[in-house]
C-alpha cells in the first residue's frame, strides 16, 4: 500500500516519461529566468514613503523594458537600482532633465510653475530648496510627504539607475 | 535508468549553483568571509554590556588597512579612519537596542594584477532604540587590498544613489 502510494507520487511529480518532464521543466525554468531577469521585476514594497499609493507589504511588478527606447516621464512611478535588483527604491518622478524643481509649503513647483499632485493625500508642509537637473538627471520623491523631507530618501537620480516602470 | 539520468541532471544543476555561489576562488571566498564577519560585528542582535561592546569594536580595525578611509555620507559627514570607526561603532552600539543588517546584490571584481578588489552591495539596516524603529537602504563600495597574504578594506564609500537636494555630488 505504502509502496503504491509512493509510486503514485513519483508518477505525479515526474510523469511517465522523466526525460520529457526534465526537458519541460528546463524550458519552463528558462522562460521564467528570461522573463524575471530581463522583462519583469517583482516588487515587494517595504516602508511608508509611497503612501497612500503603495503601502508596506504590497506586492506588484515593474516592467524593466519600459525605458529601453524611451525616457521616463513626469509622474511615473519607477524603480531605482542601488547595487542590483534585489533591493531597489520605489519613487515617483516629479522632475525631468533640465527642470528646476522645488517645494514651497508642501506644493510642487517645476520651473516656477505650480504642479498639482492628486496622488499626494497626506498633509505636507515641505519646503525644499530649488534644484536644477542635468541632462541625464531626474527628480524623484515618494508620495508620502507627511514625513519630514530630510527623513525621506528623495532628490536627484541618474537616468541609468532608473530600471523600470511600475505596472501594478 | 531514466530516473538516474534525471537525478544526475538535477545534481549537476545544484552543483553548478553551489560552485558558482561558494566555490572556485580562494580570494573571493576569503573576501566574502571577512565581509560577513565584519557585518556580524557591526550588527547588534542582543543586549550587550560595555565590555562586550568594546571588545567587539576593537576587532573592527583588523578588517581595514592602516591607511583606510571610510566615508559614510549621508549618515556621517567627512572621512573616518579605522580608529574613528571603532569608536563610532562603540557609541552606536551603546545607543542602540538592536541593529540588524541585510546584505544583497553583492558584486565582487578582483584585479589580480594589482591585488585589489571592489565589492559593491546593498545594505538594508534596521535599528531600534526603545520603541522607535528606523530602517535605511544604502549602496556601498568597498575597495580591498591584499597585503601579506590577506585582504583588508582600504576604502569604504556610500554610493549616493539618490542625491539629496542641496548636497554636493
Amino acid at each position: 500500500m505504502t509502496h503504491t502510494k509512493h509510486n503514485v507520487w513519483i508518477r505525479f511529480l515526474i510523469g511517465n516519461r522523466p526525460l520529457r518532464t526534465l526537458v519541460r521543466a528546463m524550458i519552463l525554468a528558462g522562460v521564467c529566468f528570461w522573463v524575471f531577469r530581463f522583462s519583469i521585476i517583482p516588487v515587494y514594497v517595504r516602508g511608508d514613503s509611497m503612501l497612500p499609493t503603495y503601502h508596506d507589504g504590497q506586492f506588484g511588478f515593474a516592467n524593466s523594458l519600459a525605458f529601453r527606447n524611451q525616457d521616463p516621464g513626469f509622474g511615473e512611478v519607477v524603480v531605482i537600482e542601488l547595487s542590483g535588483r534585489r533591493k531597489m527604491y520605489l519613487k515617483r518622478i516629479v522632475g525631468l532633465p533640465g527642470d528646476t524643481v522645488e517645494f514651497r509649503d508642501g506644493n510642487l513647483f517645476v520651473n516656477n510653475d505650480f504642479i498639482p499632485e492628486t496622488y499626494v493625500i497626506l498633509p505636507t508642509d515641505w519646503t525644499v530648496p530649488p534644484e536644477t537637473l542635468g541632462q541625464q538627471e531626474f527628480y524623484v520623491v515618494g508620495d508620502n510627504r507627511s514625513m519630514p523631507w530630510h527623513a525621506q530618501t528623495m532628490g536627484i537620480v541618474d537616468r541609468e539607475r532608473i530600471v523600470g516602470r511600475i505596472m501594478f | 535508468m531514466k530516473r538516474i539520468i534525471l537525478a544526475v541532471a538535477l545534481g549537476l544543476l545544484v552543483g553548478v549553483w553551489v560552485w558558482n555561489r561558494y566555490g572556485g576562488d580562494r580570494d573571493a571566498r576569503r573576501i566574502h568571509g571577512r565581509f560577513d564577519e565584519l557585518v556580524s560585528i557591526v550588527e547588534k542582535t542582543e543586549p550587550t554590556n560595555q565590555l562586550r561592546i568594546l571588545s567587539l569594536a576593537q576587532q573592527v580595525p583588523e578588517f581595514f588597512s592602516p591607511d583606510a578611509t571610510i566615508t559614510l555620507a549621508p549618515m556621517y559627514s567627512g572621512n573616518l579612519t579605522r580608529r574613528e570607526v571603532t569608536s563610532y561603532l562603540a557609541r552606536a552600539h551603546q545607543a542602540l537596542d538592536r541593529l540588524t543588517i541585510r546584505i544583497s546584490d553583492r558584486r565582487l571584481d578582483i584585479d589580480r594584477d594589482n591585488d585589489t578588489a571592489l565589492l559593491r552591495f546593498t545594505a538594508h539596516g534596521s535599528l531600534e532604540i526603545g520603541s522607535n524603529r528606523d530602517s535605511q537602504l544604502h549602496a556601498f563600495e568597498l575597495r580591498w587590498i591584499k597585503t601579506d597574504g590577506d585582504w583588508y578594506i582600504q576604502r569604504a564609500t556610500t554610493i549616493q544613489t539618490i542625491r539629496r537636494p542641496g548636497a554636493e555630488d
